[in-house]
């Protein structure tokens, strides 16, 4: 596996960009653990300061370090992705496997079931169970909410590509060879969806990290915790561009394009490299 | 009178991908010479390079294929030119009027989402413009004379079945009564019924319009049946050529000698044996002869030399030292 | 036409089931919260000082259960919420009582449904035509420089680009009005004016979506052509020396279009979503800022109304969608 990373990186920008950009938030993650000021509190420094060597990235109108309180956004942002990302991946694993591979009526049956949630507006389903548990979405309880909500497509996708696995020749030989269901699917099909997991990772990680910011921006999550979008609600709310104080809210504006940006790369790089097809074009455009 | 003419074509398909150089030689020098008015075979087990040289000598070569050298003249009375000298409009316009090609996968050539009627239209409007009138009548009387039915031109392609199909390609690839056909395993994924049909089109065509068809195939039933004259191809390279009669009753080359002797013949109960091994891969070619790792009668100078395609007599060419007596 | 039931009825019963999904989901959240909004209502009441004797307070809290729909047993008000939903009516709005949710969601519903359709469909038509040519096309500098734009705008939130086109045309540079739908104190009537005036004020929203929703098609038909022009009829078209335009146009688009309709109605929900959220940054009254006005005040009602109508206006336009499909799609149409 680190020799596909370092193949992508070698020869594809976009993931060079999308990687190194990510580490970068990593590492802005990490150093949250160092921060000298408690995110939750207010007034620790003078307010409505602009950037400075002290302050980074200026300060907020409500006495906060603007540097410092994004390096707990980006780890808020990444945890949480990281909770409903799971969450999705074990459903939509589970769904893609069992329906791709058994086919017929339960097949049938539960990918209605899936595609109703494909179809269903998730925006306006999500503001009324946010407004509803109001107070209670702190991190972990926003990632399980968007987790239990974020399955629906890489389900499909998984179950595309466990359909065409299933007709190929290996698995009559594992059938055949008296090798269990549960093993076929395990032993054989796990590498082969394993990278198509990573590229749908991405794309989940996107949605979700944006489906935080719309909801804290209406307001709707847990806005004593520093996330990129309870950064954006506190910013726009306290008017920080009519009062020209940028940096308040550009700060989490930049973070959040640069990351889904990086992200979407990714995505697409990783899919790209696993398509036997788009690898043929490259050949071909290598040559020509 | 030559047709066609190939002089030491070279066509690789050359890729690097994350560093990886890959080379496959799949025309490896090849020459041959079709004249008009003939049915010329070009026989080979999947995986020697016949559906490249057709591409080569069609000009379709897009990267990663490669022309490394040589040259494919034609001569169409009017009109005499290297393929590669032409440019990307003038090979265009080569096409469907003077050269035509049958392909492989006839199943999928056709665009799904028009009928037959517009993919006709479009194919001939893109080298002759007619008129209404003038199309329907050429396009119905074609369709009559190779036996289709004209409401084929309403269908759309997943309405016709496979066979019916591949007859329409044909009767595509014909329609403007081209000089020199290349048909690419035009029968294979057809069941033997259907075959003979598509095979006796082909003989038909041919005998009507009296022009050349080149015709690509792995199945010497097929050679057999219609071909005047046989070339022989393995791991890139033609290794035997000659009239049809001479191939199957006095066969030279090794390998043509195990792939005659491999076809079975009513009567004859005897056991038989085809060539021990496999062919070698494209990208990874043996030293020498490409055939002696699997030759019976390997001399050392095979292992080194690799011979060239000489006439020995009787319009009959063969690359071997053995068969052509040389060293 | 019995293919056509093949065809048609899995995707009536999804249609069904959709609908029916979603409006359990609004019905139950709700009730599974722990707070009991009648409850808070008469203490919000108690609050505001004056006095009600016991006798009165039982009416009020069976008047509230009743507005609010919890009156009997769970079933029993599974049922009554079916009822009134065949019946259109979603309740009273509490941040504007008495005025019923219906009244304001059709006040909003035509500014969203002019804004959502025309961006929706220019935006899916400019996106596969300009990536069916830069799929085409895709050695050419001006198709790599066009993907590149598209690479980056498309992951971009539709909050961040409408936040972004609002601070450069409407704070940098003034050119287009701040928000809302018209001029502070215009009137209704049906003068050329008012069509100028409503469209500087729409311009801005539907450039966002349009921007985004373009990039997204963009990138899906580009990935869409340059597979298909692997394709044997692909090839075959280019042997047979046609046009590079008829191809692109008539070969690989047209194939192309066929998995785009699909993708259209599968996405038909994300587009909406981005919709609203456009609309709430520039206070288009439509259904967005609705929606945000709702949240808010905590008028639940009105909440509840626009998620049910927006879950079968989606459902329905996918519907709608999957019946148009077969029009493009002859292997469909004929057996």
């Amino acid at each position: 596996m680190f020799s596909t990373i370092r193949d992508l990186i070698k020869y594809d920008r976009r993931f060079t960009f999308g990687f190194s950009v990510i580490l970068i938030m990593i590492f802005l993650a990490i150093l949250s653990f160092f921060s000298p000021y408690d995110p939750k509190v207010w007034n620790v420094v003078p307010r409505d300061m602009p950037p400075s060597i002290k302050h980074l990235l200026g300060t907020t109108s409500m006495g906060q370090d603007v540097f410092w309180l994004a390096t707990f956004a980006i780890r808020n942002s990444f945890e949480l992705s990281i909770i409903a990302v799971l969450i999705s991946r074990v459903i939509a694993i589970f769904l893609g496997l069992i329906t791709g591979y058994k086919g017929g009526s339960l097949d049938r049956t539960l990918m209605t079931i899936n595609d109703s949630f494909v179809i269903l507006p998730l925006l306006p389903i999500l503001i009324l169970i946010a407004s509803v548990i109001k107070g209670a979405l702190n991190i972990t309880n926003l990632g399980i909410l968007l987790g239990i909500f974020g399955w629906a497509w890489d389900a499909r996708v998984i179950r595309s590509q466990i359909l065409s696995l299933r007709e190929r020749e290996f698995t009559y030989t594992a059938k055949l060879s008296g090798m269990k269901t549960l093993s076929i699917i395990v032993k054989e099909y796990l590498p082969f969806i394993t990278p198509l997991i990573m590229a749908t990772t991405m794309n989940n990680m996107l949605w979700v990290i944006g489906m935080e910011v719309t909801l804290a921006i209406l307001g709707l999550s847990s806005l004593e915790i520093p996330t990129l979008g309870t950064m954006i609600h506190w910013a726009v709310n306290s008017q920080s561009l009519l009062l020209g104080i940028w940096w308040w809210i550009l700060t989490p504006v930049f973070i959040c394009i640069l990351l889904f940006i990086s992200l979407y790369m990714l995505s697409v790089s990783i899919s790209e490299f696993l398509d036997p097809r788009t690898r043929l074009q490259r050949i071909e455009v290598m040559k020509g | 009178m030559s047709i066609l003419r190939a002089e030491r074509l070279k066509a690789y398909y050359i890729s690097e991908i994350f560093g990886i150089k890959r080379t496959v030689r799949a025309v490896d020098e090849v020459s041959m010479d079709v004249d008009n008015n003939e049915i010329f075979g070009i026989a080979g087990e999947s995986g020697c390079g016949k559906s490249t040289l057709i591409k080569a000598l069609l000009g379709i070569v897009k990267p990663p294929l490669t022309i490394l050298g040589g040259e494919v003249n034609y001569d169409l009375g009017d009109k005499r030119f290297n393929i590669f000298s032409l440019s990307q409009k003038e090979s265009k316009n080569i096409r469907w009027e003077y050269i035509s090609y049958i392909p492989q996968s006839s199943m999928s050539v056709l665009n799904p989402v028009r009928r037959i009627r517009d993919s006709f239209k479009s194919f001939i409007n893109a080298h002759k413009k007619m008129g209404k009138s003038e199309f329907n009548s050429l396009v119905e009387e074609h369709l009559n004379l190779l036996g289709l039915p004209t409401e084929v031109l309403n269908a759309y392609p997943h309405q016709l079945s496979g066979g019916m199909r591949q007859r329409v390609t044909i009767a595509l690839a014909t329609i403007l009564r081209p000089k020199v056909i290349f048909a690419d395993e035009p029968s294979t994924a057809l069941d033997v019924v259907v075959q003979r049909g598509v095979i006796q089109l082909l003989k038909d065509i041919q005998q009507e319009q009296k022009n050349t068809i080149i015709l690509v195939t792995h199945d010497m039933a097929i050679h057999a049946n219609i071909c005047d004259r046989i070339a022989i191809m393995y791991a890139g390279k033609i290794i035997e050529e000659a009239k049809t009669q001479e191939i199957f009753k006095h066969p030279l080359h090794p390998y043509t000698k195990y792939l005659i002797g491999s076809l079975p013949r009513i009567g004859d109960k005897s056991y038989r044996v085809s060539a021990p091994g496999s062919p070698p891969p494209l990208s990874n070619l043996p030293s020498g002869c490409s055939f002696h790792p699997r030759c019976p009668y390997i001399t050392e100078r095979c292992k080194s030399d690799a011979p060239s395609l000489v006439e020995v007599g009787n319009n009959h060419k063969v690359a071997c030292f053995l068969a052509s007596k040389e060293g | 036409m019995l293919f056509f039931k093949s065809y048609l009825l899995p995707r009536i019963i999804q249609y069904l089931v959709v609908i029916f999904i979603g409006t359990t989901v609004v019905f139950v959240v709700p009730r599974s919260m722990p707070t009991d909004p009648v409850q808070k209502t008469l203490e919000l009441v108690a609050l505001q000082g004056t006095y009600i004797d016991p006798e009165a307070v039982e009416k009020l809290r069976e008047t509230l259960k009743e507005l609010y729909g919890l009156k009997g047993t769970l079933f029993e008000q599974y049922l009554a919420f079916w009822k009134r939903l065949f019946r259109g009516d979603f309740g009273p709005s509490f941040a504007q009582f008495p005025t019923p949710v219906m009244d304001l969601i059709k006040i909003s519903l035509p500014w969203t449904t002019v804004l959502l359709l025309l961006t929706t469909l220019l935006s899916w038509i400019i996106g596969n035509i300009l990536g069916g040519l830069a799929g085409y096309f895709s050695h050419q500098r001006w198709a790599r420089i066009l993907e590149g734009i598209a690479m980056v705008i498309r992951p971009v939130p539709y909050y961040i680009v409408a936040l972004g086109l609002l601070i450069i045309f409407a704070f940098a540079f003034p050119i287009f009005p701040v928000g809302g739908g018209l001029s502070v104190g215009r009137e209704m009537h049906l003068t050329f004016d008012l069509f100028i005036d409503i469209a500087k004020h729409a311009f801005l929203p539907a450039l966002s979506l349009v921007l985004v929703g373009s990039s997204v098609w963009f990138m899906t038909m580009r990935l869409l052509i340059s597979n298909i022009l692997r394709e044997d009829y692909v090839l075959y078209a280019q042997v047979g020396g046609i046009s590079d335009r008829e191809i692109v146009f008539q070969y690989a688009i047209r194939n192309a279009l066929l998995p785009q309709i699909t993708g259209l109605a599968l996405s038909l929900g994300q587009i909406f979503s981005g919709a609203l959220i456009t609309e709430q940054v520039f206070a288009y009254p439509g259904l967005g800022t609705l929606l945000y006005n709702s949240v808010s005040r905590g008028d639940y009602n009105l909440l509840m109304g626009i998620t049910l109508l927006s879950i079968i206006g989606i459902a329905t336009g996918v519907l709608i969608i999957d019946l148009i499909y077969p029009l493009f799609d002859p292997r469909i149409r004929y057996r």
